[in-house]
């Protein structure tokens, strides 16, 4: 038996395939707890409830071009037939597969993406988190065997601050020419279940769940301030009449080639604009754009 | 016929500063390539700062990043009364005036079998844009005065000798090495505490930071800014003559506490026939500040007990220099 498990003790397989470029994953299977009291006695009474498993997982993005979010939000929002293996190994092999025996796994079924998240910023590698949430796992009974994680590619090229262009230019007001610092995506899928009587666990394979619609994704850009006069585009005067608007009004887009991924933000709305910074403690001012959308995020693969 | 190893007369090294508008777009300008008079040492190291990266499932490596690939050079020269490496690097005057200007840096090479350094010969490395990173002077009275001078920058080509990219130094006439008598205590403004001593040594020296600026879309830096508030410290050593004199004493009524006074820091060093005017001109401003002393030596080695005095300023200092500069063969 291993002495501790690390990274290359373990190994998933997403859907069927290995999951390449994985930085971390993290498993939280709870229930609640509901305190019940009764005339006549201190004692409280425990009932169990509704069991729910939360897994996390961080990977970076690579020359393999692939993401664990894939297509447009109703793709993946409704999509409840997705299933996960953790393979466990040995801490003395090189890779996970290379002693089958001492291999053990947990299969996750009908999991539902529920968060996601994407990260790039000038000194980290490109970073896509994303969370499932599920109800039902079993020790060992993958469809994959240890075996399919030999096709975890020895290398690929991770992504940096070189690979992202806009190839429609930033999205208003930000100038056109600007230093991007940092842009970070999220969208919270909130998925619910719809209980039923008799069951306290849902019918996995009648998989009534549902996201809590609208679903808002976020966009923030990070822009290093370099003393352009129009920065914000943000009039706020006073309307001159009753029933004018003064403020930004325009929807606008956000494209992003990643060279090989694209993903892509139509229909949303510059909401806030931070200036901060430029501090004496000899920091530079950064504008933060924030964006929001809603049920709109379309992540495609292999461009 | 390659070299069988480089020597002092076998290399050099020379600078250009940018001359045009260091926040326009587009390749920087620059003046003249002109050698580094008087340089004693140079030195480059390149740097890939890799990054490693792994994954679940696998033992080995599963990308080496190379991050931020980066090129750090030193020059040091003696204090001749040709321009200083800030200058030729920079231009003269203050380091906020400079701050962002940016500086061509090529090494040349040339065959160990020749007595100078020609521009026909040898291979040179070019470093476009380089930035000033620190500056340092080393004033003694056993040594010749010095100034060292760093640079870093993320560019680096290697190539033949073309243009007249380098020159030999001129020869050592008409230029004369300072020493402890080329200080000009006259013209020189020196904080109180060590007005009157005798002085051993100063040492002035100021590091940059050169923050890296980069932008999403590019692996490579765009700027290099200047890290403010920018330390400048000084050190002046002096032979003991007596104790430590400064006092402490912090007092225990309210609305009042320890103050020391603002120094000012202006050294004027010359050359024999420039007395009245002065060769270099190093100016720390008038808000130096004591931050300690050291009393020490003295001990029963024989040596004789000496005081440091260690001041600091912050984004104040000029250097400007009166001497000839070598420009590059066309």
């Amino acid at each position: 038996m291993s002495k501790r498990i690390y990274y290359a003790c373990q190994g998933v397989s997403y859907n069927g395939a290995p999951l390449a470029g994985l930085q971390a994953i993290g498993i939280n299977t709870e229930q609640s707890v509901l305190p019940i009291d009764e005339f006549g006695s201190l004692d409280i009474i425990l009932v169990p409830n509704q069991p729910k498993i939360s897994i996390n997982i961080s990977k970076v993005l690579d020359s393999s071009n692939t993401t664990i979010y894939n297509g447009c939000i109703e793709d993946n929002i409704n999509n409840h037939n997705n299933y996960l293996c953790l393979f466990i190994g040995s801490d003395t092999s090189k890779n996970i597969y290379d002693d089958p025996n001492s291999v053990i796994s947990m299969t996750y079924n009908y999991l539902t993406l529920d968060s996601v998240s994407y990260t790039f910023s000038l000194n980290n590698n490109f970073i896509e988190e994303v969370s499932f949430i599920g109800y039902s796992k079993e020790t060992g009974s993958c469809p994959d065997t240890i075996q399919s994680l030999s096709g975890l590619p020895s290398g690929n090229i991770v992504k940096r601050r070189q690979h992202i262009a806009f190839p429609s230019g930033l999205p208003f007001p930000i100038q056109s020419g600007s230093t991007i610092n940092s842009i970070n995506i999220n969208a919270n899928f909130n998925t619910n279940t719809i209980e039923e009587f008799g069951k306290n666990i849902i019918d996995t394979a009648k998989k009534y769940r549902y996201s809590t619609l609208p679903i808002q994704v976020n966009c923030d850009i990070e822009v290093l301030y370099t003393g352009y006069i129009d920065f914000d585009g943000y009039p706020l005067d006073i309307p001159n009449s009753f029933c004018d608007y003064t403020g930004l009004s325009s929807t606008t887009f956000i494209y992003l080639d990643l060279c090989g991924i694209s993903i892509n933000i139509e229909n949303c709305m510059l909401q806030n604009i931070d200036y901060d910074g430029g501090s004496t403690d000899g920091s530079n001012v950064i504008l933060t754009y924030r964006y929001v959308a809603y049920n709109n995020l379309t992540v495609t693969n292999n461009v | 016929m390659a070299n069988n190893r480089v020597f002092y007369a076998s290399h050099g090294v020379a600078l250009a500063a940018e001359t045009g508008d260091p926040t326009a777009t587009g390749l920087p300008q620059y003046a003249q390539m002109q050698t580094v008079g008087g340089a004693q040492s140079v030195t480059m190291n390149t740097n890939f700062n890799l990054e490693q990266v792994f994954q679940l499932g696998r033992l080995e490596l599963y990308d080496n990043v190379v991050t931020d690939p980066g090129v750090e050079m030193t020059v040091s020269k003696v204090l001749d009364g040709r321009k200083t490496i800030y200058e030729l690097a920079v231009g003269s005057g203050s380091i906020i005036n400079n701050a962002n200007k940016r500086t061509k840096f090529a090494i040349g090479l040339g065959p160990d079998t020749s007595g100078e350094l020609s521009q026909s010969s040898g291979a040179v490395i070019v470093c476009d844009p380089a930035f000033l990173s620190s500056v340092s002077y080393t004033l003694s009275v056993d040594g010749n005065f010095t100034e060292e001078c760093n640079f870093v920058g993320n560019s680096k080509k290697v190539g033949a000798s073309a243009s007249g990219l380098v020159v030999a130094a001129p020869s050592g006439g008409g230029f004369t090495v300072l020493r402890r008598q080329n200080l000009n205590t006259n013209l020189s403004r020196l904080p109180t505490d060590v007005t009157g001593q005798n002085i051993q040594s100063i040492t002035i020296s100021a590091d940059f930071g050169r923050e890296q600026m980069f932008k999403l879309g590019s692996q490579n830096t765009y700027h290099r800014y200047v890290t403010f508030p920018l330390e400048v410290s000084c050190e002046i050593e002096v032979l003991a003559t007596g104790l430590d004199a400064l006092e402490v004493d912090i007092p225990e009524a309210p609305c009042t506490g320890v103050t020391l006074p603002n120094q000012s820091g202006y050294f004027v060093l010359c050359t024999p026939g420039t007395t009245g005017g002065f060769t270099y001109y190093i100016d720390l401003g008038n808000k130096l500040k004591l931050t300690s002393t050291a009393f020490g030596g003295g001990d029963t080695g024989g040596g004789n007990a000496t005081i440091t005095y260690s001041y600091v300023t912050y984004n104040d200092l000029a250097i400007w220099t009166s001497g000839v500069e070598v420009p590059a063969a066309s």
